[in-house]
């Protein structure tokens, strides 16, 4: 009984206002369906780690064990990247290899963001750490936030996923604003050519030989991704792709999740910089959304074949997601109109814009700490 | 903050850099090993 009291006695206002916010992540994933896999775990884990005397936490705390393991040596989010590499398809981006540019326009707000960051006071490291969300691709603003800004990492998972998840509700709005109903109803081509076997293995280990030459701190992210998409298309690792696709990212995606949750201890994660990059995930969105279809606008005045510039929006990384809101939203204007294959092409770019503008942001803010 | 500006300014030009060499790295692919 002794006990119990001392425990209860322990509880602070911020402790249990952490406990709701655990709770909200879990309802939100659970009854709204907001990225349930990430989003579930971390809500528990704020739980766990939010209870006084809590054993999750510590010295010898399984949660602490876990983030010690895989997020402060960047374990966790190299292997997811294994794993989502082994899961996307390339096809629809090597097919029209101009989409790339749309995944390099819609980081946009990246670089919006990191500005607007630092206008607020964030130091180089925390800004570009923020403005990382706009990747709109976790494991990314995972990575970079915990090479810059570890006491952040809690606050920039959360908003990067959860916005990600809101990408039906955040990007609408901001392609109406930005385009006619008559540019809305462009149509694209459908008769795509095939690609070879040869292209689709090659493709992987050029870019990363190229990337890291470009970038060569960008070789962990990139290097992880490629190397899962060597693993789906060679055609004799069926096994390891399979098990990269569901096994691997099924378990570090439930351990990354509750190890992130972990660091949602309330001294740490109730301040006035969590409510910042709440905000500030949002202006990210919607700079990349923004980003993208006035980029795809600008081209549209010197292409002679005009591009549905909502495919620009397309480029930003939450995929597939975007390539459906985008597809949704023309078929709404035109019953016919069928761009699907083009926005799952910048979707598909937007992954490898995304891992590229990180590895950049690391590399040019590294240097300069040197 | 003419820093970040900088920083920013040089990571959106090598972001475009690095993807035009994937642009045409995947033009040259599809051409030379085109799907028969």
């Amino acid at each position: 009984m002794t006990a119990l009291l001392h425990t209860i006695t322990q509880f602070t206002w911020g402790n249990i206002a952490m406990i709701l916010v655990g709770g909200l992540l879990i309802y939100l994933a659970i009854k709204k369906d907001y990225e349930p896999m990430l989003l579930l775990p971390i809500g528990f884990g704020a739980i766990l780690a939010n209870i006084p005397l809590s054993s999750a936490i510590g010295e010898h705390g399984f949660l602490t064990l876990l983030y010690e393991a895989g997020i402060s040596t960047e374990l966790f989010p190299v292997l997811i990247f294994i794993a989502v590499g082994a899961m996307i398809d390339f096809g629809p981006l090597l097919q029209q290899p101009f989409m790339l540019f749309f995944g390099a326009a819609a980081q946009f707000g990246i670089f919006m963001t990191t500005i607007f960051a630092s206008l607020f006071g964030f130091s180089l490291k925390e800004a570009v750490s923020i403005g990382i969300i706009g990747a709109a691709d976790g494991p990314t603003s995972i990575y970079v936030a915990n090479l810059f800004a570890g006491d952040l990492v809690g606050p920039i998972t959360v908003a990067a996923y959860s916005y990600m998840s809101l990408v039906p509700i955040i990007q609408p709005p901001v392609i109406k604003a930005l385009t006619t109903v008559e540019e809305r109803k462009i149509g694209m081509d459908l008769n795509l050519a095939k690609v070879s076997r040869t292209t689709r293995i090659l493709f992987p280990i050029l870019v990363t030989l190229v990337a890291g030459v470009i970038a060569p701190l960008s070789l962990s992210l990139i290097g992880s991704l490629m190397f899962g998409n060597l693993i789906r298309e060679c055609g004799v690792l069926d096994k390891l792709s399979k098990a990269a696709q569901n096994e691997l990212a099924n378990l570090v995606t439930l351990v990354l999740g509750i190890a992130i949750g972990s660091t949602m201890v309330a001294e740490s994660f109730l301040t006035w910089k969590t409510l910042l990059i709440l905000g500030m995930g949002l202006v990210a969105f919607i700079f990349d959304t923004a980003g993208g279809v006035l980029f795809a606008k600008l081209l549209n005045i010197f292409l002679p074949k005009k591009i549905n510039p909502m495919i620009g929006a397309a480029g930003i990384s939450a995929f597939p997601m975007s390539a459906r809101v985008i597809q949704k939203i023309a078929q709404k204007e035109n019953p016919g109109n069928y761009i699907l294959m083009q926005a799952i092409g910048a979707n598909v770019a937007g992954q490898v814009g995304s891992v590229l503008a990180g590895g950049i942001l690391i590399y040019l803010v590294s240097s300069l700490a040197l | 903050m003419l820093n970040v500006l900088s920083i920013m300014g040089q990571s959106l030009l090598l972001t475009f850099l690095g993807i035009t060499v994937f642009y045409l790295l995947i033009k040259a692919l599809v051409r030379y090993f085109p799907d028969k």
